[in-house]
């Protein structure tokens, strides 16, 4: 894969550590926020593109590489906001050209990929369209529940982020607020181009570590107990019905007016 | 045959190992826990048989220190989680031994011995820690704080919970009244609560007094109170104007942006326009235990909100604050930048 770094750089050792580590639950999908690629290139008195050639070509190409040495399936990379257009022209016009020939690499292995907006505006998007759902009478209002608003936000049906890694600060920056709300947070205080293996261990230990915090547990039983409340509510075969081709009409509308525009199949 | 019996071998040693690991993990954090707590308990003692410290002082120091940071959070949320009764130990066990009857025994015989001693714990949460905290927050002159946990159980216990705190608050005030020329304390207030007859601490504030906002939010307020939102937008943007062809709507009114939704999640969440201290988004989360994660905490809130960790409520004190609102001080927010 394009992406992906081919050669496994690990040392026998993060290998034993890896195989040790699987013995346990993996997180299905991992959600990373590569912060820190100016702050590393600026303490080596480098220009920023430095950072950024460091921390968004080799070191995600690694870490990509590690993940699906550890069995993760979906990861989710916070690289770019709206908010970054306000950096120097010359800094975005670099960041473009990184991204064009990652995506252009991508397209070529035959790769499929999914850029999100952020999660305020992807929330705000799920509540209006199930409200405009209710308007056409595709749905009733006893439909709607979470698994409804959730899934008329993501316009492709993935897994919750089980694991958020962010490197060198300490809070969500609008990046998946509703689909890591009850998933682990690991910071770290590190900068993104020094993300070690051990590091992304450390991650996955602490998702495992949770099944053995007597805290997480009380927690656990409580988000268990809620889930089998939603569960045993008695919904009909009809009502399924009409959630999934509610959905299913959602997805189809979107994705024919991008496929329309016949730009990039770059889809949000 | 052999090879099988070879995997099968390396797998139990993989599963043994992958135990060992975790079990190490997990006792060393309590242990670490344990003995930063019981060493700094221990020179507190020490030091107050000589007149080197108090608590009065050290409460007198953190409000000092607060006030001089460049940095200080307007709305404080505290993420509370309950402690549960049984021991890491016994849970550990279950993992080897799953039929291990060993635990419930420890919980049933804890349950009997607590029945004749006054229980400020419910359901383990403690209120009078809660009460402290919150005492704390308002002497380093947090006008908004949102107390936070999974179950609920503060929002039921809210007029207990809201008594300690007026007898922290009252109990701290000379050091507020001394560094900061304070007047009176504060009037606590609670926020998205069952009223019924308007909780207002149960003292009929003056004007001239502030005012400590407090919030109170359980699981349901996050992704449940967004489903709502959904319903009541479909009510007030659609079917009333189905219902009414005669008033049509206007443009703006039937406008579905962000800070719509903004609008109606606020309202569920008590906050009101006069409220002018702070923004309805907290500034900072405090998660108190070792749970890496917010646990349902107001999703569309949270977006640029710092996240720190402090002890578990049995364990944390004054100092774990500050040094959290020194953490909070040096952050910077670039917003993109």
């Amino acid at each position: 894969m394009s992406w992906i770094c081919e050669e496994d750089t690990r040392t026998w050792v993060q290998r034993l550590a890896t195989n040790t580590l699987k013995q346990g639950p993996i997180p299905y999908h991992v959600a990373f926020i590569l912060d820190g690629n100016r702050r590393y290139a600026k303490e080596r008195n480098m220009p920023t593109i430095y950072g950024h050639k460091i921390g968004l070509d080799t070191k995600l190409n690694e870490v990509l590489r590690w993940c699906v040495d550890l069995g993760i399936r979906e990861v989710t990379m916070y690289m770019f906001s709206k908010d970054n257009f306000k950096r120097s022209s010359e800094e975005v016009a670099y960041l473009f050209q990184i991204f064009s020939d990652k995506l252009q690499r991508f397209l070529d292995a035959g790769q499929s990929f999914l850029i999100w907006s952020k999660a305020r505006h992807l929330i705000h998007d799920g509540v209006k369209r199930v409200a405009e759902g209710l308007s056409r009478k595709e749905i009733k209002q006893s439909d709607v529940d979470e698994y409804l608003v959730e899934n008329a936000m993501q316009l492709y049906p993935h897994h919750n982020v089980d694991v958020l890694v962010r490197t060198s600060e300490t809070r969500l920056s609008d990046f998946v607020l509703w689909e890591c709300n009850e998933g682990q947070l690991c910071f770290n205080e590190t900068l993104w181009p020094q993300y070690s293996y051990w590091n992304l261990l450390e991650a996955v230990m602490l998702y495992q570590k949770r099944d053995f915090s007597s805290s997480w547990q009380v927690c656990q039983n409580s988000m268990i107990g809620e889930k089998r409340k939603r569960e045993n509510v008695n919904t009909s075969i009809q009502e399924e019905k009409r959630k999934e081709k509610f959905l299913q009409g959602l997805r189809k509308q979107v994705w024919d007016v991008l496929y329309k525009t016949e730009q990039m199949t770059v889809i949000q | 045959m052999l090879r099988k019996a070879r995997e099968w071998l390396q797998s139990k040693v993989f599963y043994t190992a992958w135990l060992v690991i975790h079990i190490a993990y997990q006792l060393q954090l309590e242990i670490r826990d344990f003995l930063r707590f019981n060493l700094r308990y221990a020179s507190k003692r020490l030091l107050s048989c000589f007149p080197l410290y108090s608590p009065q002082k050290e409460l007198a120091d953190f409000v000092e220190e607060v006030s001089k940071l460049p940095k200080v959070p307007k709305h404080l949320a505290i993420s509370v989680i309950p402690e549960s009764q049984e021991s890491v130990l016994s849970m550990l066990l279950s993992k080897l031994w799953p039929n291990q009857l060993h635990s419930s025994n420890i919980n049933n015989n804890k349950k009997d011995d607590d029945l004749n001693e006054i229980n400020f714990e419910c359901d383990g949460v403690n209120l009078q820690t809660v009460a402290k905290i919150v005492a704390w927050a308002s002497a380093a002159n947090i006008p908004v704080i949102s107390l936070y946990d999974y179950n609920g159980i503060l929002k039921t216990r809210y007029k207990e919970l809201g008594s300690y705190i007026q007898e922290e608050i009252i109990q701290d005030f000379w050091a507020v009244e001394k560094i900061k020329g304070a007047i009176e304390p504060p009037v606590v207030k609670f926020h998205n609560v069952h009223k019924t007859n308007g909780y207002t601490n149960g003292v009929n504030g003056t004007k001239s007094r502030d005012t400590l906002h407090i919030f109170v939010f359980s699981r349901n307020d996050g992704k449940p109170n967004i489903v709502r939102a959904v319903k009541d937008i479909y009510v007030d943007k659609f079917e009333r104007n189905s219902n009414n062809p005669a008033v049509p709507m206007t443009s703006e009114e039937k406008l579905i942006d962000e800070n719509t939704l903004d609008s109606y999640l606020n309202r569920y969440n008590g906050w009101s326009s006069h409220i002018v201290e702070a923004k309805t988004e907290p500034d900072l989360l405090l998660i108190l235990g070792n749970v890496k994660s917010t646990l349902g905490f107001l999703p569309w809130h949270i977006r640029l909100t710092e996240i720190h960790w402090l002890p578990s409520l049995k364990r944390v004190e004054i100092c774990d604050f500050l040094t959290s609102f020194y953490k909070y001080a040096k952050c910077q927010q670039r917003f993109g930048k």
